[in-house]
């Protein structure tokens, strides 16, 4: 059990240094960000300064050596835009984001799991194929596609929500609902086909043949088998949070992560990028990580093999 | 009056019928056998009696358990029956038991639901059950998972688990089809040990004709959803009235003429969409004549609790198709 979780840990370092090294090399060498920030027309004095005072001037891994050494002693520099400390700069804006990940998460997993079991308990009856139609079509629209219809309707159209930003508990509304439909919409099937594979399993008769009525025999021994991969899916999406937080933060330009991530590229504003990566790149890693031991403990069989 | 009897039961699915029509009763205490080829609708006449089928199939005639109306009563009326009066058990020991719980705890659930037993007192009983049904070291095997122990140890837990409700009925799908043949024997020897020692009626179900020779009184033969042939064991061994049966106990290995002199039947059984008018075993049968078109009752064949399905079922001519199969077959 340590020797793996060790390996792990190894394995997970080893992905979140080749992210750092990759990000830095695409961001160096497509452009520099003196000319970026300064504007094209900068005079190479100002240019050369700029280099000089961000270390820009030195061998390109110098420069990466110097920034894994911050890096390991938990430096992430700081913004070439301001001067402000990236991890901080970066943390305010994970906040942000946060606030509407978070409840559209919950929302997603309810109403995504709850549909899948209600569709599986009555598959190929109406309610199964109204709960389908719905999943297919919340996971065929993309969510921006469907946040832009939403802006359209209920922004422009009716103007009950504000269109975007982060002024009132309003705002959330639009983005929470983008972002729990396409989950939801995943889960739905995600569950459906889960929990019917288990329905199919012998030993859901061997509950019925035990004197348990229907719904003890779905409480008590399709659930449980059925959770196993709908948490492990659950877990993957937890690790996509940050990650997916670029459409849905541009469409209703929500202040948070996506946004600054996004800026940060455009003006080659380094240190935050990375800063950004490394910390979406550990939520990814950490849950994979969380999502095998969860797995480990939900299913006895997987408990001696890994 | 006896424990449970089918009478006029009918299965049919939607691409046509499964049980057509089944007459059959088990007495208090009585091992019963049930045999026939695969498809013949054995496993489908049980689980719709006790109402494990579900989905699309659509149940008809009558199936009582003592005075209980098995085919009337409410589902959930119905569930609780099952695991305590009767139990069943399956024929895959692997997948019947769910993966993901304790042996202990499964067993404990029928403690809890039929006997109101829990706590410590069932965690005792569990493991005298577990240690009647031949589990080694059941204190400490109790924590297991499924996936722990053999195939056979899990078939012995799905016995444990049926015994656990005290059933006064045990129905046996096929319990040993799927484990060795040493561990078949076992498992056998020990259902045949536990329905003596506790007087409960065993409904074997088997498509071999020599496992359910040993063990049971009296046997059922199926065909095609309807019981071709029915008897006390030694009478329909040394007997058999119906051609049907005369072809199973040619075809068994340890029935038939002998080593080596193994006789199959031809072709197979007809599929639910596809039945034959009269007679279903007919297009297979060495004696077919015209009148086989027209359906035969299951009647009495020299006494009265030998009944067959045949038109030519009075013992002589049994006797003689009896020597012309033998005569066919060399
Ligand atoms: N759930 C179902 N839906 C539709 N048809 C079914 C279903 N279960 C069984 N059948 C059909 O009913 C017939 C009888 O099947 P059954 O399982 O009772 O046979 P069996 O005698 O138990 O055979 P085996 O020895 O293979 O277990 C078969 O033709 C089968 O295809
Ligand atoms: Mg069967």
């Amino acid at each position: 059990m340590t020797g793996f979780l060790l390996r792990r840990v190894l394995r997970a370092l080893l992905t979140i240094f080749i992210v750092v090294l990759a990000a830095f090399l695409a961001l160096r060498t497509t452009s520099d960000p003196a000319i970026v920030i300064l504007g094209p027309d900068a005079p190479p004095a100002a240019v050369a300064a700029f280099h000089e005072a961000w270390g820009l001037d030195r061998p390109l891994w110098v420069q990466f050596g110097s920034y894994m050494s911050d890096l390991l002693q938990g430096q992430f520099g700081k913004s070439m835009l301001d001067g402000q400390d990236a991890l901080s700069k970066v943390t305010a804006r994970v906040a942000v984001t946060l606030q509407i990940m978070m409840p559209a998460l919950l929302l997603g997993v309810v109403t995504g799991v709850g549909a899948g079991i209600v569709a599986a308990l009555h598959r190929g009856r109406p309610l199964d194929r109204i709960v389908m139609l719905g999943a297919v079509s919340g996971f065929a629209v993309p969510g921006f596609v469907f946040g832009l219809v939403m802006v359209l309707i209920f922004a422009v159209n009716l103007q009950w929500l504000p269109s975007g930003g982060n002024d009132s508990w309003q705002a959330m509304i639009m983005p929470i609902l983008t972002l729990a439909t396409g989950w939801a919409a995943i889960l739905a099937r995600f569950t459906r086909s889960a929990m019917i594979e288990v329905l199919d399993q012998p030993y859901i008769r061997t509950g019925s043949a035990k004197g348990l009525i229907w719904r003890e025999v779905v409480m008590r021994h399709a659930l449980p088998n059925a959770a196993i991969p709908v948490i492990t899916m659950i877990g993957f999406m937890v690790g996509g949070l940050l990650a997916g937080a670029v459409v849905i933060e541009s469409v209703f330009s929500w202040p948070g992560i996506g946004q600054l991530i996004v800026s940060s590229v455009s003006s080659r504003d380094v240190a935050v990028v990375q800063c950004v990566l490394v910390l979406v790149a550990t939520t990814m890693v950490v849950s994979n990580m969380i999502v095998d031991l969860l797995y480990g403990w939900l299913d006895p069989r997987m408990r001696e093999a890994g | 009056m006896p424990l449970l009897s089918f009478s006029d039961f009918r299965v049919d699915f939607p691409r046509g019928p499964a049980v057509r029509g089944i007459d059959l009763s088990v007495a208090h205490g009585e091992a019963l056998g049930i045999v026939g080829e695969s498809g013949s609708g054995k496993s489908v006449t049980w689980l719709a009696a006790l109402g494990l089928l579900g989905g699309t199939a659509r149940i008809g005639g009558r199936v009582m358990f003592e005075e209980h109306s098995l085919t009337e009563m409410p589902p959930n009326r119905l569930a609780r029956l099952r695991g305590g009066r009767i139990a069943m058990i399956f024929q895959d020991p692997m997948s019947t038991l769910n993966p993901v719980k304790r042996i202990g705890r499964q067993v404990a659930e029928v403690l809890a639901l039929h006997r109101g037993i829990k706590g410590q007192a069932a965690r005792a009983e569990t493991v005298r059950l577990l240690d009647q049904v031949g589990i080694p070291n059941p204190a400490r095997r109790i924590d297991l998972f499924p996936h722990e122990l053999s195939g056979g140890q899990n078939q012995r837990v799905a016995i444990a688990m049926a015994l656990a409700g005290q059933p006064d009925l045990l129905v046996a799908d096929e319990p040993t089809t799927a484990l060795d043949v040493t561990i078949q024997a076992q498992v056998l020897t020990l259902l045949d040990t536990l329905r003596r020692d506790l007087g409960m009626a065993l409904v074997l179900i088997s498509h071999d004709l020599s496992v359910v020779g040993e063990l049971c009184d009296r046997i059922a033969v199926c065909y095609a959803g309807k019981i071709v042939e029915s008897a006390p064991v030694a009478r329909i061994l040394r007997q058999p009235a119906h051609p049907y049966t005369r072809g199973l106990i040619a075809a068994a290995p340890r029935l038939g003429a002998g080593a080596g002199a193994l006789v199959p039947i031809h072709g197979q059984v007809p599929d639910p969409w596809n039945m034959p008018e009269g007679c279903a075993f007919a297009p297979r049968c060495l004696h077919a004549r015209t009148d086989c078109a027209r359906q035969p009752a299951l009647a009495p064949t020299g006494g009265a609790d030998h009944l067959s399905a045949c038109v030519l079922s009075d013992a002589r001519s049994a006797t003689a198709a009896h020597r012309e199969t033998r005569h066919v077959s060399a």
